[in-house]
């Protein structure tokens, strides 16, 4: 199974499998390990228990004085014979491997009877085994606790060593009767009881086990799988118009808590790609308008350069670009009459459709009013009073209208809150013609307007823009500026108008770099030929 | 990129604007006036650490100006030269009452 790259490694199934074998098989040795411990120290009480009954016997049949003459003498006769046929007999009887009568020494041990031997073994001196001298003592002194001394017999396999002391008439332990047998039965057991737990155990548990994987899988890994199946590519799915998933699982657990989660997140998440689905439509649909807008609003400016072409007396251009689809900027120019050209720069407040609203309305004010042919504060009064009329927004516009006498150069000019003009008298430098301002329009009806007047002598300029062009600024936050923008005017001063327009734009586009446009940026360039 | 500060004192209301009033930060202007305006007769902005306003920012105080011509008065303090500039540029110096 895979899930956006990520393939299940380890599944939970597996998982849940090893850990099962894991805890069994732990489980397996520690039951082992108790039980035959228990097994074991019970056992050993028991052969403890016989294990001294037989060497005792044997030590109390035995005459200590005896012991200690054979011992000094080291002659065998027919007491010595009898003794020995009864230490047969007894292992024969008990079912012990050796039984012996020896003297435990100082480094070894001095023989006088062994059960199966001859009277050769009398006085046989044979080293200890490891340890055997340290609990020969201790038999001999019969002080405390008596246990077993195991060992293994090269022959006879595991055996385990049982003695008692021999006292002579005066009380004195001379010699240990010994009394080997075998304890391998005892291990047998042990082994045979280990193996039989391990598989008892094994089964049961590979038993369990299957059934709890079984459970698990149903209840668990098959669930969890089929909502990985389902949540993998959901969105995708629900494009194609799959079925929603259903839940099916009723266990009353987490996993049907998850189970309906996702039933659920699945029907949100149908409603959120229906919404989403609608409002991209509507996205879409108001793009559409809003292009349509930009391209009615484009249309309303006028475009066509050169706008007169039979006028031979001045160059004129303009461009706007919006900083949104739609703009608040404007310009307009059009013959007021044979000899008066009417110009205009405005710039609406705020952006975007309000704005662009706004802006028509204003544009088609100015032109209608300016038709008049009435002088231009009073044309911008005019506006302004018409704009208040109905303007619960507190929208305004900036304007700057101008009318040229084609025939003197001069111009009658108003500027309403608007960007002061700059001008270029014929061979000089450009400059601001700080006017006089008045309000914006919009803000307040009944005020009125000033006028002022300049002339432009053959091969002037006049340049007017609206504040998308000084305030442009760039990534560190600096403004483009008044400085700045006389200098992109300066750099080719008798460039046409066009030629100039365009310096100015690349003068703004190389101090704002990559810093996004924020305002529309809308200029008007006018040279006067005479 | 504006920080709006208000300051009420029974019906005066002074507004702290430090940084940039333009179309980005004007609507959050426009919304704390709208909802502090009803009552005050004297509404103060103090523009001392406003850098820059937009035309969107100045309609924000054209329409104050307009709500408090019916119910009091309205003061803009301590302008920057820049944001001066901007007032007397746009003819707003003759409409706002402007005290350094």
């Amino acid at each position: 199974m895979e899930n956006n790259g990520f393939v299940i490694k380890k599944s939970l199934g597996k998982k849940y499998l090893l850990s099962l074998v894991m805890s069994t098989v732990f489980l397996a040795v520690c039951i082992s390990i108790v039980v035959s411990v228990l097994f074991q120290r019970r056992i050993m009480e028991r052969y403890e228990y016989v294990g001294f009954s037989v060497s005792d016997y044997v030590a109390s049949m035995m005459d200590g004085d005896e012991i200690s003459m054979y011992l000094s003498s080291r002659q065998a006769d027919d007491e010595y014979e009898a003794m020995r046929e009864f230490l047969y007999n007894t292992r024969e009887k008990f079912g012990l491997i050796y039984l012996y009568i020896a003297v435990p020494g100082e480094d070894h041990l001095t023989y006088l009877w062994e059960a199966t031997s001859g009277s050769e073994m009398l006085g046989f001196e044979d080293q200890y085994s490891p340890g055997g001298e340290e609990w020969s003592l201790k038999m001999l002194a019969n002080q405390g606790d008596r246990q077993l001394r195991t060992f293994i017999d090269p022959q006879y396999g595991i055996l385990a060593t049982a003695a008692s002391p021999i006292y002579d008439s005066s009380g004195k332990a001379v010699a240990l009767a010994y009394a080997d047998f075998s304890i391998m039965d005892m291990a047998k057991g042990i082994i045979s009881m280990i193996i039989g737990t391990i598989v008892f155990i094994f089964g049961i548990m590979a038993l369990f086990t299957a059934i709890f994987y079984m459970n698990a899988k149903k209840s668990i890994v098959d669930p969890i799988r089929n909502l990985t199946v389902a949540a993998s590519d959901l969105t995708n799915r629900i494009d194609k118009g799959d079925d929603p998933y259903v839940n099916i699982i009723h266990t009353g657990d987490e996993i049907e808590a998850l189970s309906r989660a996702f039933e659920s997140m699945d029907g949100q998440l149908r409603g959120y790609i229906a919404e989403n689905s609608r409002i991209v439509a509507e996205k879409e649909r108001i793009g559409a308008e809003l292009s349509l807008a930009t391209d009615i609003q484009a249309d309303s400016l006028p475009s066509i350069f050169p706008p007169f072409p039979d006028r031979h007396e001045f160059d004129l251009y303009a461009t706007m670009d919006p900083a949104k689809e739609v703009g608040g900027d404007f310009y307009d120019f059009f013959m007021i009459d044979e000899d008066h050209l009417g110009l205009v720069i405005a710039d609406v407040s705020g952006k975007g459709v309000p704005a662009a609203l706004f802006m028509m309305v204003s544009m088609v004010l100015v032109h209608s009013n300016a038709m008049s042919g009435d002088a231009p504060n009073n044309v911008v009064s005019r506006v302004n009073d018409h704009i208040c009329e109905n303007n619960a927004n507190s929208m305004f516009v900036t304007i700057w209208f101008g009318v040229l006498e084609i025939s003197t150069g001069r111009v009658h000019a108003t500027n309403a809150g608007h960007e002061y003009p700059v001008i270029r008298h014929a061979n000089g430098e450009f400059e601001y013609i700080r006017d006089t301002h008045g309000l914006v329009v919009g803000a307040m009806d009944g005020i009125p307007y000033e006028e002022y007047e300049f002339t432009m002598e053959p091969g002037s300029t006049l340049f007017v823009y609206t504040d998308g062009v000084p305030e442009a600024t760039s990534e560190d936050q600096e403004l483009f500026g008044e400085e700045r923008l006389l200098a992109a005017l300066n750099k080719e001063p008798d460039a046409d108008m066009k030629e100039l327009l365009s310096n100015v734009r690349e003068s703004i586009d190389d101090f704002v770099k990559d810093a996004p446009q924020f305002d529309d940026i809308t200029m008007l360039g006018l040279k006067y030929k005479g | 990129m504006l920080e709006i500060n208000k300051k009420v004192d029974g019906t005066a209301l002074t507004i702290m604007l430090t940084g940039r009033l333009d179309t980005t930060t004007a609507p959050e202007l426009e919304e704390v006036i709208n909802s502090s305006i009803s009552g005050v007769e004297s509404l103060k902005f103090d523009v001392s650490n406003m850098e820059y306003i937009s035309s969107a920012g100045l309609r924000i105080l054209l329409s104050a100006q307009k709500v408090m011509n019916k119910q009091g008065e309205m003061k803009v303090l301590h302008p920057s030269d820049d944001v001066k500039e901007i007032f007397e540029v746009t003819g707003f110096s003759d409409i706002l009452s402007i005290e350094d």
